[in-house]
């Protein structure tokens, strides 16, 4: 059965009870013209509030080069910071989930070569060899799960000779993979709630 | 004009009003997190790399690899993407220790202690305490001592 009410704050409101239910349900809600202004004017703000929150989380992720993938642009060392931004987020979750699937190491070498392309500009020399021989022993590893000897031992190469060129005094692919293990293993378990490793 | 068309004029003049209003808002709550984390990400690859560098590979090198850490951080700064000034100044005080602890090796003497003063002045922008020369050698020794053990085992 509907009631209809009538009140000095509104128009008409009418409520439908179901029998035996117990439970009102608001069926029309006809306000004076000012209040349905205002109430327009209340939705038409927060909605507008909403989308502007949306607008600038969704342009901040965006462009932040933690997050997406790397498209490094602008002066030199954008590029660096960008390029190093986005190795590190690569590297993250290489050493957190034990990843090392082709789309995140083409992810790396592409962020690595952002930052080879805005290091000069910069007048900046990081050790990017560094970076190229951690993704080749990363590219090793992969292989060597897979039975792959010969990409590992072209990837164990490709390592052996860019530590060979940083002027390293250990130069062996395998310095560098005990390196990056434990560097891994440290990683995980520092971010890792209660210090325990995964 | 109808009353509908009224209501829906004012709707729409709301959300206009509200769009800015939000934009301002996340921008003030989320623009600070986003900073940091680009670099504190950045900033530890950047160390990550060069502190390698450091540890393993010859003199030239390792001293080239921390002046470098050096300018990027400067770099970063200029271009006016510090999230956390405290962090900066940290780092910059830890390289500026490692370059110290290196000059010492080759008995560069006047230029460690440049670089311990730069070092102590970094520091004490961070915390705001002053670290004496002693301290400060200790602590680059405990930090860097237990970086080499872990590698060790």
């Amino acid at each position: 059965m509907a009631r209809r009410y009538r009140s000095a704050e509104v128009n008409t409101l009418v409520i439908w009870q179901p029998a035996g239910t117990g439970i009102d349900f608001l069926l029309r809600c006809k306000m004076r013209n000012w209040a349905a202004k205002a109430v327009c004017a209340g939705i038409g703000l927060a909605l507008g509030f909403a989308m502007g929150c949306a607008l600038y989380f969704v342009g901040t992720v965006s462009n932040n080069p933690a997050l997406t993938r790397a498209h490094p642009s602008g002066d030199g060392f954008s590029l660096v910071f960008e390029g190093a931004a986005r190795l590190g987020a690569d590297e993250l979750v290489a050493a957190d989930s034990g990843r090392d699937d082709e789309n995140l190491l083409s992810n790396e070498d592409e962020a690595i070569r952002a930052i080879e392309a805005g290091a000069k500009p910069a007048g900046l020399t990081p050790p990017v060899e560094i970076a190229r021989a951690r993704l080749a022993i990363r590219r090793a590893i992969r292989a060597e799960r897979n039975h792959d000897a010969v990409v590992q031992a072209e990837s164990d190469g490709q390592a052996a000779r860019l530590l060979q060129s940083a002027a390293w005094h250990d130069t062996s692919a395998a310095h560098l993979r005990a390196l990056i293990v434990l560097s891994d293993q440290q990683g995980r378990r520092a971010r890792t709630p209660g210090g325990e490793t995964k | 004009m109808s009353q509908r068309a009224t209501h829906a004029m004012i709707l729409l003049i709301g959300t206009l009003l509200g769009l800015p209003l939000g934009y301002l808002r996340a921008q003030k709550s989320v623009n600070g997190g986003s900073k940091i984390m680009s670099q504190w990400v950045a900033l530890s690859q950047y160390e990550s790399l060069a502190l390698l560098q450091y540890e393993q590979s010859d003199l030239p090198h390792a001293r080239q690899a921390l002046l470098d850490v050096l300018k990027f951080l400067d770099e970063t700064e200029a271009s006016n993407r510090v999230g956390e000034q405290k962090s900066i100044d940290g780092d910059r005080g830890l390289t500026y220790m490692r370059l110290a602890l290196l000059e010492q090796k080759t008995n560069n003497g006047d230029l460690s202690r440049d670089y311990i003063r730069k070092a102590q002045a970094s520091f004490k922008k961070c915390d705001g305490k002053e670290y004496s020369d002693a301290d400060l050698q200790k602590l680059m020794i405990k930090l860097d001592s237990s970086r080499s053990d872990s590698a060790k085992k």
